[in-house]
């Protein structure tokens, strides 16, 4: 698998207006700066995006199904009723991220970083999580059900109301005492 | 810059291209496979493979050199001076060299393995297998990890929070995302070593 990215220093600078008309119009976004955005009550459903940053951004009702991220960062950003169903995010990461009733069902998560995620009434169901990591994430009422966690790491998470149910979690690499169910 | 995120399935090791879009040129980081699939990024590109940056002498991060070898002519940066019996441009310590129209820095990071060096270029850094999002990479031993820990927090630690990781394995991060989620950098007090002089009296006592 190869996937690219020029490495969102292509088009820093841009004011906040510009990026919501290249975010409204564009179906193929590459290499830009969205750090820090306030998205809310849009619909950017079907893009891809490679090699954006979000860092720090929030997301209110936002609709990105179906989306393709490449190479994305979303570290630190916070997602509320959002709904991500039937994405395909690879190798991109949501350290740090705050997720709130949010929908990642059917997607391909693989190679992704979900280490210091806080995620509460979250849904991964039926998705590919393949080698991606939750490390040192808290997931309250957050589901995993029907997911290939194949090399999916969960390592010193805290979990609160946690389905695994009809995932592989013995693929999966728990902490030592950190039993799925 | 335009990087290029390459897995193996031999190993699950991670390697990546680096485009200068300007120069034409291009660097390939730790090619644990050599396939058709990199070829046709690098060839689709118009790249010319001008270096070729090794992490570390595990075979999992380099077994695709000898067919990259057979096809193009970089010169080869390692920790060590020879790799599958090719010379390579040795490197030691810290420092900076130019390859592809970039200014590679590189650090010695060992602990992982003796020979272990990260990568940077722009507001990117290569771990190698030094660090991967969340954990340290394996080490055999106390002297080794504390060894690991000492240069991340030197060389890692101390850069700015945006910098971008692409690790050796696993998925990407960022330095700001690893100083608060590492779990094994953050317990980095590492155990002191058991009294070695004593154990070692102890045992030419035994021998003896």
């Amino acid at each position: 698998m190869t996937y690219s990215g020029s490495m969102f220093s292509v088009y820093q600078g841009i004011p906040a207006a510009g990026l919501f008309d290249i975010l409204r119009t564009s179906e193929f976004i590459h290499s830009i700066d969205f750090s820090g955005l306030e998205f809310s009550d849009a619909d950017y459903s079907g893009k891809t995006f490679v090699g954006c940053r979000f860092s720090r951004s929030t997301f209110t009702r936002v609709r990105l199904d179906r989306c393709h991220f490449r190479m994305c960062f979303f570290d630190f950003a916070r997602f509320s009723s959002c709904s991500l169903t039937g994405s395909d995010i690879q190798f991109s990461s949501f350290a740090g991220v705050q997720i709130n009733d949010t929908s990642f069902e059917n997607s391909d998560l693989l190679h992704d970083n979900f280490n210091g995620l806080l995620a509460g009434h979250t849904s991964f169901n039926d998705s590919d999580l393949y080698n991606s990591r939750f490390v040192m994430a808290t997931l309250k009422d957050t589901s995993f059900q029907n997911c290939n966690l194949k090399k999916t790491m969960f390592l010193q998470t805290n979990r609160d109301k946690v389905s695994f149910k009809s995932s592989n979690t013995r693929e999966a690499i728990f902490g030592k005492g950190e039993n799925p169910e | 810059m335009k990087v290029y995120f390459h897995y193996s399935l031999e190993g699950f090791s991670n390697g990546y291209l680096v485009g200068n879009e300007k120069t034409g040129e291009a660097v390939i980081i730790d090619p644990g496979t050599m396939n058709r699939e990199l070829l046709a990024h690098i060839e689709n590109n118009h790249f010319m493979i001008d270096a070729v940056l090794v992490t570390h002498n595990h075979k999992s991060h380099h077994r695709g050199l000898e067919t990259l070898l057979k096809i193009y002519s970089p010169r080869v940066y390692a920790a060590d001076s020879e790799l599958n019996g090719q010379k390579t441009v040795l490197l030691q310590g810290d420092g900076t060299f130019a390859a592809a129209g970039f200014a590679v820095r590189y650090f010695a990071a060992p602990g992982h393995s003796p020979d272990s060096l990260m990568y940077q270029i722009e507001n990117v850094l290569f771990t190698g297998d030094a660090l991967s999002s969340g954990r340290l990479g394996e080490t055999n031993n106390v002297y080794g990890k504390r060894n690991l820990v000492t240069h991340l927090k030197n060389k890692l630690l101390s850069q700015n929070d945006d910098i971008v990781i692409m690790p050796g394995h696993g998925p990407p991060s960022t330095v700001g995302a690893e100083r608060l989620f590492n779990c094994e950098l953050m317990q980095a007090e590492v155990e002191e070593p058991v009294e070695r002089k004593e154990n070692f009296r102890l045992i030419e006592v035994e021998r003896f």
